[in-house]
């Protein structure tokens, strides 16, 4: 081998340790703020800030679940959604117990996409299935939630949330400011995406953006 | 109840309170919270905890992987904590063999359901120790009723001892009160319940032997084991490749017996069969006059019955008598009559649905059903219709009530093959019956409860499974209490000839076809083969081979895709121009397969079936190397 490749080997070799303790290190802090908010669970009396705080552990767990996806040998510090949101359903199913009434129903391309709108869209499913689910059994109704996510043409994502409730779509009708829908829409303005409407399957979001090249 | 206690290692404040809090709210006391591997060996020597959790990297030049090896020698169990789950992290941690691991960032629901399947194995495990306690007492006890000279009578021991220790060679010394050898003997094993004895030639007591009182486990270790064995026993267990050494020291009158049991395997020793041979020490010091005196009249009845140990019928249609192979019956023995789940582990083609049929045969539920459930290549919603049955309109197309194999399996054991392959949504429902012993059928409003022994099994790599996140850790943690690796073929080539016969003999019997011999050079070939497809690759080898054998002599051997290779072992190109890659190799030989096989994919004589693989990955695998069949 000569002395170039020698080096950019011994380079390589150091760039995967970094991105390997990097992710420890992230995984480490996310456990003290989780814990941090765990530890004033035991604190408080008042419902209302119990439930605050449950919501924000939610939230920094989609954060972790972002980095928990990337894989022992993957440096690349892309996210792939068709592992990361299936994992996130899976979280949010088991907050609430395992209940028989909920379907749901992800169908997500293999699209992979950076730290930052991964998440992004992380919280953004992660906001709406949590409230339409728990809406959806304070009714005792069958909750029925279908998530899609899509790549259009070459680089546009097409994320599509329905439930048979209705609750995505109340959020943005019934013009009361709540912080599900003000993260959304701040998020998607992040994204610079459009969110429209719809109506078939069930009512729900589309939201739109595209994939930075 | 007494409260369980824990011992909690973790140098962060923030995550230590956290965890303190978690346990103390679920009910369990904190014995305190180490920052250091010291501290943390401090406070278990005040007091004992019943579980500790452990994160891995620790303040000081030691993690708390070494803090385990130290409480595994002291019977202390524990559940990892770490942020880093790769399958080389949980691959170190498996040797250390913890109850759990959890994976940071967790929530307190996590930290509670790794609690929660720790204390479950504890549990069972408690239960176990004290049933193979029993049962080996009162087999100790019919062993002394019976009267037999004193090498009959060890050798008596040794078998059934073997159920519970397994070894591939037993130690026999005898010395007097002044250190002097007066009967040492060898017992090499050779078959399933075959030994060979060997005079061991040892003149003194070893140096350090003669103090000990308490039974240990070793690895060989050259001086430490020529130091407690003598340098004579040391050498012949090296020469017999033995890794792995357990003495037992007995007292008799003011004579000392020493037992030495030594395996093959690595670390097939651990404290818990310290645990058992101490509990058993009493009854056995009893009958040790029966057992041990050569000088006694054969006054007792002899008609007593032969304790019952199950013997090599128990294992019919499996073939061999390799010594990896006779491990894995050791196993079997060991945790048939318990009711401990097994987790199979062994490639494809290697037989892990016999062995899970011969551990419910020799188990206690032999009479109930034994029901088995390919979890592949069933999307989650079917799985689970057919795991946990379903009532009638439940969703789409149920038309009428089914009862799950879970239900079915009531009082029997289920075998769930291929876990590996279960979809993750349905994992968590698997989970929550083994820890719950109950179903909920889907659509149900009811719980049943249910007896069942679980047994599953998997070719894939569960640390890889779980790192790549396709498998649930904490599922892992449950299923793995009790391992049995079985050996690819490649690795108990000396079972070849015996499997030959057999599959020849099957074949007598299907076809009418007799084949009275086969050729050395034919044999020597099936030898020299290094068996991706293993068992039943060679099934399929042979029966192609006899279909196409003229006359009753078995000459030569179609083996797939090495057309007439001569028997030398692997091939080695000789320079690097003719070096391929793997990817070159797996279509040549892929192409080879197909060619045999007139192009035909699955079924009973299909590529997929020879090459031991489902045919949809054979398909994929097609597309992804390019090949094209034909009708494509």
């Amino acid at each position: 081998m000569t002395n170039n490749q020698k080096l950019i080997a011994g380079l390589k070799r150091e760039n995967d340790w970094l991105h390997h303790e990097l992710n420890h290190r992230v995984r480490n802090i996310l456990q003290v703020a989780l814990s941090l908010l765990n530890t004033q669970l035991f604190f408080s009396e008042n419902d209302g800030v119990t439930d605050a705080i449950r919501d924000n552990q939610r939230r920094i767990l989609v954060l972790a679940l972002a980095y928990a996806q990337v894989g022992d040998g993957d440096f690349s510090g892309l996210i792939p959604m068709n592992k990361y949101i299936p994992a996130l359903l899976r979280h949010v199913r088991e907050s609430f117990d395992l209940v028989q009434q909920l379907c749901m129903d992800p169908d997500i391309e293999d699209i992979k996409l950076n730290a930052n709108e991964a998440i992004a869209v992380g919280i953004i499913v992660n906001e709406a299935v949590y409230k339409t689910i728990q809406s959806g059994l304070r009714n005792s109704a069958l909750v029925n939630i279908r998530i899609s996510l899509h790549l259009l043409g070459e680089n546009d994502v097409r994320l599509v949330m329905s439930d048979n409730i209705g609750w995505s779509w109340s959020l943005f009708c019934q013009g009361k400011r709540s912080l599900p829908s003000e993260l959304i829409k701040g998020l998607a303005r992040d994204l610079d995406a459009t969110i429209l409407m719809t109506y078939e399957d069930g009512a729900g979001l589309i939201i739109e953006f595209k994939k930075p090249t | 109840m007494e409260k369980k206690r824990l011992l909690i290692v973790e140098d962060d404040y923030v995550e230590a309170n956290d965890l303190r809090l978690i346990v103390e709210k679920a009910g369990y006391s904190v014995i305190g919270v180490a920052r250091s591997v010291n501290q943390a060996l401090d406070l278990a020597e005040q007091t004992r905890p019943n579980l500790a959790l452990l994160d891995i990297s620790l303040q000081g030049k030691l993690t708390g992987i070494d803090l385990a090896r130290i409480l595994v020698a002291k019977n202390i169990p524990f559940i990892y904590l770490s942020a880093n789950c790769s399958a080389q992290t949980l691959e170190s941690a498996r040797s250390t063999r913890p109850y759990g691991f959890l994976v940071k960032p967790f929530r307190s629901q996590d930290v509670l359901a790794a609690l929660s399947i720790a204390d479950y194995r504890l549990e069972k495990q408690a239960e176990d120790i004290a049933r193979q306690q029993n049962q080996l007492q009162s087999e100790l006890h019919n062993l002394g009723k019976r009267a037999m000279p004193e090498k009959e009578n060890i050798l008596q021991l040794g078998k059934l001892l073997q159920s519970y220790f397994p070894f591939d060679y037993l130690g026999y010394e005898r010395f007097d009160g002044e250190g002097r050898c007066s009967a040492a003997t060898g017992y090499y094993r050779v078959g399933f319940d075959e030994y060979k004895s060997v005079e061991l030639r040892v003149s003194s007591s070893p140096q350090i032997s003669s103090d000990l009182v308490k039974a240990f486990y070793t690895e060989m270790d050259t001086e430490l084991t020529s130091r407690l064995l003598g340098a004579e026993h040391q050498n012949t267990l090296s020469r017999l490749r033995m890794h792995s050494v357990m003495v037992i020291p007995l007292h008799w009158r003011d004579e000392r017996i020493q037992l030495t049991l030594a395996s093959r395997q690595l670390s097939p020793y651990s404290a818990r069969h310290i645990e058992l041979i101490e509990r058993v020490l009493p009854v056995l010091r009893e009958e040790m006059e029966n057992i041990f005196d050569p000088n006694r009249n054969n006054t007792r009845s002899t008609k007593d019955p032969i304790p019952q140990i199950p013997d090599r019928s128990a294992f019919s249609g499996i073939v061999g008598s390799s010594s990896s192979l006779l491990h894995v019956f050791d196993e079997i023995r060991q945790v048939a009559p318990l009711a401990t789940s097994v987790l199979i582990l062994g490639e494809s083609g290697t037989g892990k649905e016999k062995i899970a049929e011969s551990i419910h045969r020799l188990s206690d539920r032999k009479e109930g059903p034994f029901i088995r459930i390919n979890c592949a290549g069933f999307p989650a919603s079917l799985i689970e219709s057919e795991l946990f049955g379903h009532e009638k309109g439940a969703f789409t197309g149920a038309i009428e009530r089914r009862i799950g194999k879970f239900e079915l399996a009531d009082k029997g054991t289920i075998f769930l093959d291929e876990i590996g392959e279960m979809p993750l949504e349905s994992q968590v429902k698997i989970l929550r019956v083994l820890q719950e012993h109950q179903i909920e059928r889907i659509g149900g409003r009811s719980v049943t409860r249910l007896d069942i022994r679980v047994i599953a099994a998997t070719n894939r790599n569960l640390e890889e499974e779980v790192a790549s996140g396709r498998f649930r850790l904490d599922l892992y943690y449950r299923l793995n209490v009790f391992p049995i690796f079985l050996p690819p073929l490649r690795d108990r080539l000396e079972d070849i000839p015996a499997l030959t016969r057999h599959f020849i003999d099957a074949f007598r019997r299907r076809t009418g076809k007799n084949i009275l011999d086969v050729k050395a050079n034919a044999l020597s070939k099936l030898q020299n083969y290094h068996w991706p497809g293993n068992i039943r690759e060679l099934e399929h080898v042979l029966e192609r081979s006899l279909v196409m054998c003229k006359g009753d002599v078995l000459n030569d051997i179609i083996l797939p895709g090495v057309a007439n290779r001569t028997p030398t072992g692997p091939q080695t190109a000789r320079n690097p121009s003719e070096l391929k890659s793997m990817v070159d190799f797996e279509r040549e030989y892929l192409v080879s397969v197909l060619k045999q096989c007139n192009g035909r994919m699955s079924g009973k004589n299909g590529a997929a079936s020879i090459l031991g693989i489902p045919a949809s990955t054979l398909h994929s695998k097609l597309i992804k190397l390019g090949i094209k069949t034909r009708g494509e």
